[in-house]
């Protein structure tokens, strides 16, 4: 999904036709990001770190990704917030991708749904601050990464 | 005729105007109080709501724990409120709420456990219908409420929300003619004195529920005929101007019912609380019966002390119920077969004191006194009451266990017989030895529990936000996150551990020496740090410059000015352990600084949104630079000053660093896992030294608490443009896996050490 129409439009969060098209990409994106996730009927449950386990494959491999479940959950809380931005709830959107945060805090989803909720509020500095986060957090998925570029470089549009 | 004399006349009109300006007055005073009437309402604090889901690390029992916490009944999942387990399975009814961002429903939930995780959350319709279900947040455990100077406490209700028994049986017993009189009956206060002639003693009061109101609301105890005159007259005025609904209301919100402690028990709602630990509406009639039964006489017929007088009286209201047949004969004989079924009589278990002093210095950043006390304000805070719990746990654990190692090395008979600490432990008194420890979020920089000292019940000095103690070695990376983000030092450049010494501004002269008392010559710059070398880093300091560090350890949080000397470098400087967790904060989130936060959000008494504490968060440390500190970090317990943890939570498992103060009067660990923060302090108030260094003192309190509380070891992420070689950590030089003293670390592309790989044999190190 990209949001290169959008360079076309004046970015001020108050200009509503802008606004409201951003609004429908966000939802699709999210929507598309949530297909992607769904996980099959009768999955298995995600495997759990065991304490006693000594381990000491954190560090040797250090491109895997930290498990911590809640994976539906974190869809679904994502999911409202993106229907919460939508109809210009902000605060109860950013509210819900807090949620989302403390149950998986390494999801960069997160980081960057909170990044736009902000950026609508008019708080750029801390909208940059949470799209750096998304983007180190999303080093190992490309197409993330590219959404998360794209949306930076129309902060960057909108701040000049 | 005298009554026609112009005088008596004058004087009868002047009597008149006199009562009718009076009641004009009095008329005013209720109708401004009635109408605007404020109910101080305390604001209550609540922990975070525990959100169930699929794949969440949680055991049935601490969920059955949770569940009985919040007063969950355990038998059978049929009404709000209740749970029944069955092994690795639990059904719950839950009981639904109003959080900030909506209202979480009442419904009946399965959760079925595998292997310390929920492995299915589903939920249950009616007819046993069931659906997958991806979250459940359940109702929020009240941690505390912030009082009045009067203490007087209680939960509003409205009328429709009571059960309609309650009010029967109330009226039943305390006033059956409510809904015929005018504020004052004299039928009743003829059968009262009837009854009390008859029987010689007062045994029966004639006052009606307005009576009463009027009572607690405007008049003092006093029991004068002008008092008795102005209630009369108020009681009529009040029933003149409000409906019987809210006179019915206002009692049922205002009666006194009960005492804890300083606290006064106000209202039923509250009551119910008290004397049940559940909601008014959750009450079985037997319940309803006992609150009914208290409104006499609440400390004559405190069920708790008088369970006879107590149990007598409710029979007695739940008689009255059959009399006047608002109830059935074989209900009634049910109930009153019933015991009092009273809940927990201490709240102490409830009681975190630290917590919410941190939550009260946080409120008072936005809000006054008065509009915590009375507006009946919902504060929402991250407050975990597992992590809390065990946090406690190992604060007792581990001070016991050191205190024992201290009264070994001082017997009291050594001691001369002044000297008050031996007297301490003469007599058995509690050690003076002290511990404060905060527990954050990893990620999120949410504050989890706080314990204040070795007694975490105690409301008194809290340690873990005002006792600022020498830190140690825990500042050192923060010398060396200088040189790492200056971009001409790896974990494997050479720092000279050679004696130094330092000129201070007096004039006079400022050696640090290793806590071994050896030079180690030429060390890699992370096993300096993992080793914690005071020589080393104080070189480096010296390299870096004293602003260099400041400001460094000022972007990563510290707030408050330090005092730049030299000593800073290996920790002089005086920090409380909750400016120490915001510090560590910020390497553990990667470089990005997060305030510390205890308040998620408020809501006013009506549930509506007031105001939220949003996430903020600000990269401010160069993410290269912080990653390469984390792994310096982790090496500390690899092959560091935490090597001893290793055992038993895993190699390369956490990341942190020991601190120990001069002369051991402060043990310090500050450390992360992936999902926990914790930063621990031990040390005595009066500053003596202790027998222990941070390795054997806050450490192992550190390693207990994360051994029962934290589920994720440390997981580091590197940024783009990291590039991972195996090094020697002796000599710094290039290496291979399985050579001696090998070590994988990471190097910002193109920085790693040049030169032949050279695999050592232990006989080669010996230099």
């Amino acid at each position: 999904m990209s949001l290169i129409p959008y360079s076309n439009c004046q970015l001020r969060a108050r200009h509503f036709h802008c606004q409201t098209f951003f609004h429908v990409l966000l939802a699709l994106f999210l929507a598309s990001l949530l297909a992607g996730c769904i996980a099959p009927p009768g999955s298995e449950p995600v495997e759990v770190i065991d304490l006693e386990e000594p381990d000491g494959g954190a560090l040797s491999m250090p491109s895997r990704q930290l498990e911590s479940g809640g994976g539906s959950a974190v869809d679904q809380l994502l999911a409202e917030a993106a229907a919460a931005i939508d109809a210009q709830r902000y605060e109860q959107a950013a509210a819900l991708i807090e949620r989302a945060m403390r149950i998986n805090p390494q999801d960069p989803r997160a980081y960057f749904a909170l990044a736009q909720a902000n950026y609508f509020q008019q708080r750029q500095a801390l909208a940059e601050s949470l799209l750096q986060r998304a983007r180190a957090l999303a080093v190992n998925d490309a197409r993330l990464l590219m959404s998360i570029e794209s949306f930076g470089q129309r902060i960057a549009a909108g701040l000049r | 005729m005298l009554w026609r004399h112009p005088l008596v006349l004058k004087l009868g009109l002047l009597l008149l105007v006199l009562l009718a300006s009076y009641t004009v007055y009095l008329d005013a005073t209720i109708r401004s109080s009635f109408d605007g009437k404020k109910w101080q309402v305390p604001a209550r604090v609540y922990a975070r709501p525990l959100e169930l889901f699929e794949g969440m690390p949680l055991t049935p029992q601490e969920l059955a724990s949770e569940l009985r916490d919040l007063g969950y009944s355990e038998l059978r999942a049929t009404s709000p409120g209740s749970f029944q387990r069955n092994g690795n399975r639990l059904s719950l009814y839950s009981r639904g709420f109003d959080f900030w961002d909506g209202s979480e429903p009442q419904q009946i939930a399965d959760v079925e456990f595998r292997n310390g995780s929920i492995s299915r959350l589903a939920r249950m319709g009616s007819r046993g219908a069931s659906g997958k279900l991806a979250l459940l947040r359940l109702e929020p455990l009240e941690i505390g409420a912030i009082y009045p100077a009067h203490k007087e406490d209680r939960v509003l209700v409205r009328l429709e929300e009571v059960p309609p028994l309650l009010t029967a049986a109330l009226l039943a017993i305390e006033d059956h003619r409510f809904y015929q009189h005018h504020g004052v009956s004299l039928v009743s206060i003829a059968r009262a004195a009837l009854a009390n002639a008859k029987s010689g003693a007062v045994v029966q009061g004639g006052s009606t529920l307005t009576q009463q109101l009027v009572k607690n609301f405007y008049l003092d105890r006093s029991r004068t005929l002008r008092r008795k005159v102005t209630e009369a007259l108020m009681s009529g005025l009040l029933e003149l101007h409000y409906s019987k609904e809210a006179i019915l209301e206002a009692y049922l919100n205002e009666v006194y019912l009960g005492q804890a402690g300083a606290r006064a028990i106000h209202g039923f709602g509250l009551a119910s609380q008290h004397y049940f630990n559940r909601a008014l509406q959750e009450l079985s009639i037997e319940k309803l019966a006992l609150l009914v039964a208290i409104v006499r006489g609440p400390a004559y017929y405190d069920p708790w002390r008088h369970p006879d007088r107590a149990l007598a009286r409710r029979n007695r209201v739940i008689d009255a119920l059959v009399g006047q047949e608002l109830l059935a004969a074989e209900d009634a004989q049910w109930a009153k077969a019933q015991p009092l079924n009273l809940g927990k009589a201490s709240r102490s278990h409830f009681t975190f004191p630290a917590y919410m002093d941190l939550v009260k210095r946080q409120l008072g950043e936005t809000y006054k006194r008065e509009d915590l006390t009375s507006n009946g304000l919902r504060v929402f805070t991250s407050f975990d009451p597992r992590v809390q719990r065990r946090a406690e746990q190992a604060v007792r654990a581990q001070i016991a266990k050191l205190q024992s190692r201290v009264d070994k090395q001082t017997p009291a008979g050594d001691l001369p017989a002044e000297n008050f600490h031996a007297k301490q432990v003469r007599t058995g008194q509690k050690a003076a030895l002290q511990a404060a420890v905060v527990v954050t979020q990893t990620t999120t920089a949410e504050v989890l529990a706080v314990v204040g000292g070795s007694d975490p019940r105690f409301a008194g000095y809290n340690r873990a936000l005002d006792a600022r103690r020498s830190i140690g070695s825990v500042v050192k990376p923060f010398v060396y996150l200088t040189a790492l983000e200056r971009g001409d030092y790896t974990l494997a450049s050479l720092i000279d551990d050679a004696p130094i010494a330092f000129n201070n501004r007096d004039g006079s002269e400022w050696v640090p020496r290793n806590f071994d008392r050896k030079d180690h010559g030429q060390v890699p710059l992370i096993t300096a740090l993992a080793k914690s070398y005071n020589q080393a880093t104080a070189r480096l300091g010296q390299q870096l410059g004293l602003d260099a560090v400041v400001e460094t350890l000022r972007r990563a949080g510290q707030a408050r000015e330090l005092n730049a000397v030299p000593s800073l470098f290996i920790g002089t400087t005086q920090l409380t352990p909750y400016e120490v967790t915001t510090l560590y904060q910020t390497i553990a989130a990667n470089g990005f600084r997060t305030p510390l936060k205890a308040i998620r959000s408020v809501l006013d008494s009506d549930g509506k949104p007031l105001q939220r504490f949003p996430y903020q968060t600000e990269q401010v440390i160069d993410p290269h630079a912080n990653y390469l500190l984390q792994r310096a970090l982790v090496a500390v317990g690899e092959f560091g000053s935490a090597v001893a943890a290793s055992h038993k939570l895993g190699a390369a498992s956490f990341a942190g660093k020991t601190g120990t103060s001069g002369a051991q009067r402060d043990s310090w660990f500050a450390g992360f896992r992936a999902d926990l923060l914790a930063v621990a302090w031990v040390g005595y108030d009066d500053n003596k030294t202790m027998p222990f260094t941070g390795a054997s003192a806050a450490l192992p309190l550190w390693v207990e608490l994360m051994a029962s509380a934290s589920r994720q070891p440390v997981w580091l992420l590197p940024p783009a443009g990291i590039e991972q070689h195996w090094v020697n950590t002796l000599s710094g030089m290039p290496t291979r896996r399985g050579c001696e003293n090998s070590l994988l670390l990471p190097f910002v592309q193109g920085s790693a050490p040049q030169g032949a790989r050279v695999c050592d044999s232990p006989q080669a190190l010996k230099r």
